[in-house]
C-alpha cells in the first residue's frame, strides 16, 4: 500500500514541547494519497493543518510514526537527500507572500530549478493564465500572485503540490478559479484549508479537529 | 536559478544601504590608497637617497651648498634648542629613522581606516538577511539547501566587498594623480601595480570573510519559524 501511494502517513504524531507543557498538534494520523488525487484537509483555526503540511514536507519531522514519499521513508533522509527531495518531489503553495519580491515573474517561477528553461517556465505561466512575466509582485494581485507561485510550484515536475490555506485571501471568484486551476494539474494534491465548502473541488476530503483526521463528509 | 544570479539579484534591494556600505568600503580604500602611497613615496626618496650614510637629500652642485647650509643652521638650532650636540650624520640617521617609522605608522592608518570601510559590510548584511527571514524560509521550501543559502549570502557580501574596492581604487588613483599633479610630481610614477591589484583581492577577501558568519546565521534559520515572518 505504501509504495502505490505519492504520500502516506502513518501513525503519525506531532507533539510540541512548550515551557511547562506539551501540546499534541496531531494525534496518530494515517492516511495515504494515491497519484494524481486531489484531497482537502479542512479544519478551525490552530487544529493543525499547517503542522500536516510541514510534516508532508518534509519541513518537520514527526515526533513518532512513519512518513513515506513515493514508497521512501523520510526519517532515513539526511539534510541534503531532504532538500533534493523537497526540490524534485514537493512543491509547497503558501497562505501569502510566496514569492521573491526582487524577482520578476518569470525568475520566480524559474527559482527552483537546476537549470533555467524559459520554455518550460513560459508554459507553465499560460496554463495559469498570467502574462505580462516582467512584472515584480508588487504589481500583482493576491490571486496573480498564487497562480505564479502554482506555477513555481509545478516546474521541477513534483510528485505532490502541497497547498496550505492558499485561498484564504482571495474572493469567492478568484478561489474558484485558482481551484479550478489547481484539478487540472498532473500531481498529487494536498490542499488546506478552513472553508469546508471547498470539498466539491476535490476528490477526498477530511476533517481534522484536535489533531485527529476524519474523514468528510 | 543558480544561487549566483540569486546573489547579484539580491543587490537590486535595500540599494539605499548597500550604496553607503559601498561609499565606506570606497572611502577605506581611498584612505589606504593616498597613505599607501604616502608611504611609499617617502620610501622611494629614501631609496633615491641612498643608504643611512649622512647623505639624505643632498645633491651635487649649487643647491648642495644650499641644502648644505640649511642642514647646519638645523642642527645648530636643534644643539642650541635641546642642549644636545649632535653631528650632521646623526641628525640624519634620526631623521631617515624617523621617515622610516613615519611609512609604517601611514601603513598601519591605512590598514586601520580600509579595516573600519569593510566592518561595516557586517553589519549591512545583518541587517539584509535579517530582513529576509522569509524569504530564506521559502527558498528551503524550494529545496536548496543551507549550504548554497550559505554560499549566496557570502557571495553578495564579498561582492559588495569587490564593488567597493572598485570604485575606491578608481577615486584613490584619481586622487593620487591630483596630488601628485599639484604637490608631488614623482609620486604616481612609484605607485606599483600590485597595490592596486591587492587592494581589490584584500577587501574582497576581508568583505567575505566579514560576510561569514550573518551567511551562517542564516543559513540555519528553520524553516518553520522563518515563515511565520511578515517580512
Amino acid at each position: 500500500m505504501i509504495t502505490e501511494s505519492i504520500l502516506a502517513f502513518n501513525q503519525v504524531s506531532k507533539v510540541y514541547h512548550r515551557k511547562n507543557a506539551e501540546v499534541t498538534a496531531l494525534k496518530d494520523l494515517s492516511f495515504s494519497l494515491p497519484p494524481d488525487s486531489s484531497t482537502l484537509v479542512t479544519g478551525p483555526s490552530g487544529a493543525g493543518k499547517t503542522s500536516l503540511i510541514y510534516l508532508a514536507g518534509l519541513i518537520k519531522t514527526p515526533s513518532s510514526g512513519k512518513i513515506c514519499i513515493k514508497g521512501v521513508p523520510t526519517s532515513d533522509l539526511d539534510d541534503s537527500e531532504r532538500s533534493l527531495m523537497i526540490r524534485n518531489e514537493i512543491g509547497f503553495i503558501f497562505r501569502r507572500a510566496n514569492l521573491l519580491p526582487y524577482l520578476n515573474i518569470l525568475e520566480n517561477v524559474m527559482l527552483p530549478m537546476s537549470s533555467p528553461d524559459e520554455g518550460k517556465a513560459g508554459k507553465l505561466l499560460e496554463k495559469a493564465h498570467v502574462d505580462k512575466w516582467d512584472r515584480f509582485p508588487s504589481d500583482m494581485s493576491p490571486e496573480e500572485v498564487q497562480k505564479v507561485t502554482l506555477a513555481r510550484s509545478l516546474v521541477n515536475d513534483p510528485a505532490i503540490v502541497l497547498a496550505d490555506e492558499p485561498t484564504a485571501e482571495l474572493d469567492r471568484e478568484a478561489t474558484a478559479n485558482f481551484l479550478e486551476l489547481l484539478g487540472k494539474i498532473d500531481a498529487t494534491l494536498l490542499l488546506t484549508s478552513s472553508q469546508s465548502s471547498l470539498h466539491n473541488f476535490f476528490d477526498k476530503s477530511y476533517m481534522l479537529e484536535y489533531g485527529v483526521l476524519r474523514s468528510y463528509p | 536559478m543558480g544561487i549566483y544570479t540569486l546573489s547579484l539579484k539580491n543587490l537590486r534591494r535595500n540599494r539605499l544601504r548597500n550604496l553607503s556600505t559601498v561609499l565606506r568600503i570606497s572611502l577605506g580604500v581611498i584612505i589606504l590608497l593616498i597613505l599607501v602611497s604616502s608611504g611609499l613615496g617617502i620610501s622611494s626618496f629614501l631609496e633615491k637617497s641612498g643608504p643611512s650614510s649622512g647623505k639624505i637629500g643632498v645633491q651635487s652642485s649649487t643647491t648642495a651648498d644650499n641644502q648644505s647650509n640649511l642642514v647646519s643652521s638645523a642642527v645648530n638650532y636643534i644643539n642650541s634648542f635641546l642642549g644636545s650636540s649632535i653631528t650632521e650624520n646623526q641628525f640624519f640617521s634620526r631623521l631617515e629613522g624617523l621617515l622610516v617609522n613615519l611609512v609604517y605608522l601611514l601603513d598601519g592608518l591605512a590598514s586601520v581606516a580600509l579595516l573600519i570601510g569593510v566592518l561595516g559590510i557586517m553589519n549591512t548584511m545583518g541587517f539584509n538577511l535579517s530582513e529576509r527571514r522569509r524569504e530564506i524560509g521559502l527558498l528551503k521550501c524550494m529545496g536548496f539547501t543551507k549550504r548554497e543559502i550559505f554560499i549566496s549570502c557570502t557571495l553578495e557580501s564579498g561582492l559588495l566587498g569587490f564593488i567597493g574596492s572598485i570604485v575606491g581604487v578608481i577615486m584613490g588613483t584619481l586622487g593620487i594623480w591630483l596630488i601628485s599633479v599639484f604637490f608631488a610630481p614623482d609620486l604616481f610614477n612609484v605607485l606599483p601595480l600590485w597595490l592596486f591589484v591587492g587592494t581589490i583581492a584584500i577587501t574582497t577577501l576581508l568583505s567575505l570573510i566579514l560576510g561569514l558568519y550573518p551567511a551562517w546565521f542564516t543559513s540555519q534559520i528553520r524553516v518553520e519559524e522563518a515563515l511565520l515572518c511578515d517580512y
